[in-house]
């Protein structure tokens, strides 16, 4: 074989596992740290290699894992409130935050994005990793049409997107998960691993639930979550200021020594003034009668029987 | 041509299948393939996670592919070149050391079936907000009435 055509035939193996090994990178980083600590044993195990490991361990929650997470800590919200019957505003919260997650940085998870409503007049909304979002009635009350409907619901979107949920995790926690899942590495767990791991879960899934009840969202988190609702309005079609509509009923609604959201988010006049370089501070917007229509057709019989 | 010229694009048409051969998996417990790049594109198959498919091209927030002899659309973010963690039993799993790696790595039903039993978490209401399927009548109503996407 002559030289030029033998070493161009060598390129061709080797040009696909090039690009191949390229196109991999990503799963490089992941694969390669659970394998990284398996495999080189307790050494690797000093405290700040297990920080800094643990670090990207957590960026690299598959949407899978996100959603066992997510179920968790919505098994958790559904035990502490009163869930309203799925009816038709339900189903019509479940269509129209189909249409916002479509306009998101994360339009699809591993289970979908999915809406119940909770049945107390408290000003609040949450969201679980991976796509369980809840809003209660109170704070449905704050909305008198879809676009600012739209807007609660593009807020609780904002922070599934912005993994807010999995950050409320503490550090010590993720270390520990790395170190369990690192030690071993098999298909299904013995009872030690399994109880471990099981506790480490339970811990995690505290964590999330304390940030979101009791301390709430740092006000970073909140305002990012509010420039997040604000993209995602926009892209699906919405007048962004629906959300000030929204927060300016919130404002005369909401008692400041009621929890719920008074306690967890910064006040609605706050928000107002974040979002006012973006979208200014106007509330007026006109919407399409026909959304003004869908909103009462499915939303009526929940809010007038408040 | 010369064999200098022939010898160059042997290499370039293979890099480029290459590329246009990447294998992702779905990352998502099921995903529609669809005709269009749109969601109201024509739903062609359900793809179940773990499937594999074939990169044909991406554009934005979608990912062309084929899967088996099908193809169309998946939204980007369903989809991953990263090996992903697959059950004993997934159709299509490998055994890889990645893989294995990644199948004891994360929280997995095994632990929340643990969980959910030593705690008594009661999973009813998010077992049955899962299953909530808007009707037609109102996903209807948003195609036909909108919104159509970016607010002007």
């Amino acid at each position: 074989m002559k030289p030029l055509i033998r070493k161009s035939l060598l390129a061709t193996l080797f040009v696909p596992v090039i690009l191949t090994l390229s196109c991999t990178s990503i799963s490089l980083d992941s694969s390669s740290l659970a394998s990284l600590v398996t495999h080189a044993g307790p050494l690797l195990a000093s405290a700040a290699k297990v920080t800094d490991a643990a670090k990207k361990a957590n960026e690299q929650f598959t949407p899978r894992q996100e959603y066992y997470i997510g179920r968790a800590v919505a098994a958790d919200i559904t035990s502490m409130y009163k869930v309203e019957p799925i009816g038709p505003a339900t189903l019509y919260l479940n269509a129209l935050v189909q249409v916002l997650a479509a306009a998101s940085t994360m339009p699809v998870t591993y289970g979908g994005y999915h809406v119940l409503i909770l049945d107390t007049n408290q000003i609040n909304a949450l969201s679980a990793p991976g796509g369980f979002i809840f809003v209660t009635r109170g704070l449905l009350e704050c909305t008198h049409d879809e676009t600012s409907l739209a807007a609660v619901l593009a807020h609780e979107i904002g922070h599934i997107e912005n993994r807010n949920g999995l950050e409320a995790i503490k550090q010590e926690r993720r270390n520990q998960v790395f170190v369990v899942f690192g030690k071993e590495v098999v298909k299904n767990f013995g009872n030690q691993q399994l109880n471990q791991l099981t506790d480490i879960f339970g811990k995690s899934i505290t964590d999330i639930v304390t940030t979101m009840i009791n301390d709430g969202y740092s006000r970073e988190q909140e305002k990012q979550a509010d420039r997040s609702a604000v993209e995602i309005l926009r892209k699906a079609g919405y007048n962004p200021r629906g959300l000030i509509e929204m927060l300016k009923i919130m404002e005369v609604r909401l008692n400041p020594d009621s929890g719920g959201f008074a306690k967890t988010h910064p006040s609605p006049a706050d928000r107002i003034e974040t979002l006012a370089p973006v979208i200014g501070t106007k509330a007026t917007y006109e919407e399409p009668a026909a959304w003004t229509a869908r909103f009462h057709k499915y939303m009526d019989s929940l809010l007038k029987t408040s | 041509m010369s064999k200098r010229k022939i010898c160059f694009l042997i290499i370039l048409l293979v890099g480029v299948s290459g590329l246009f051969a990447a294998p992702l998996r779905v990352q998502v417990q099921d995903v529609a393939l669809r005709a269009k790049p749109s969601y109201l594109g024509t739903v062609l198959t359900q793809l179940p996670y773990g499937s594999r498919v074939q990169l044909i091209q991406s554009k934005g927030a979608w990912t062309e592919v084929t899967a088996g002899d099908m193809s169309g659309w998946l939204p980007s973010a369903s989809v991953s070149q990263a090996e992903i963690e697959m059950n004993i039993g997934n159709e299509g799993a490998t055994t890889s050391s990645n893989e294995n790696a990644l199948a004891g790595k994360g929280f997995t039903e095994q632990i929340e079936q643990n969980y959910q039993k030593e705690r008594h978490v009661d999973y009813t209401w998010v077992n049955r907000m899962e299953k909530i399927q808007p009707p037609e009548t109102i996903l209807e109503s948003f195609v036909r009435n909108g919104p159509h996407g970016d607010f002007q």
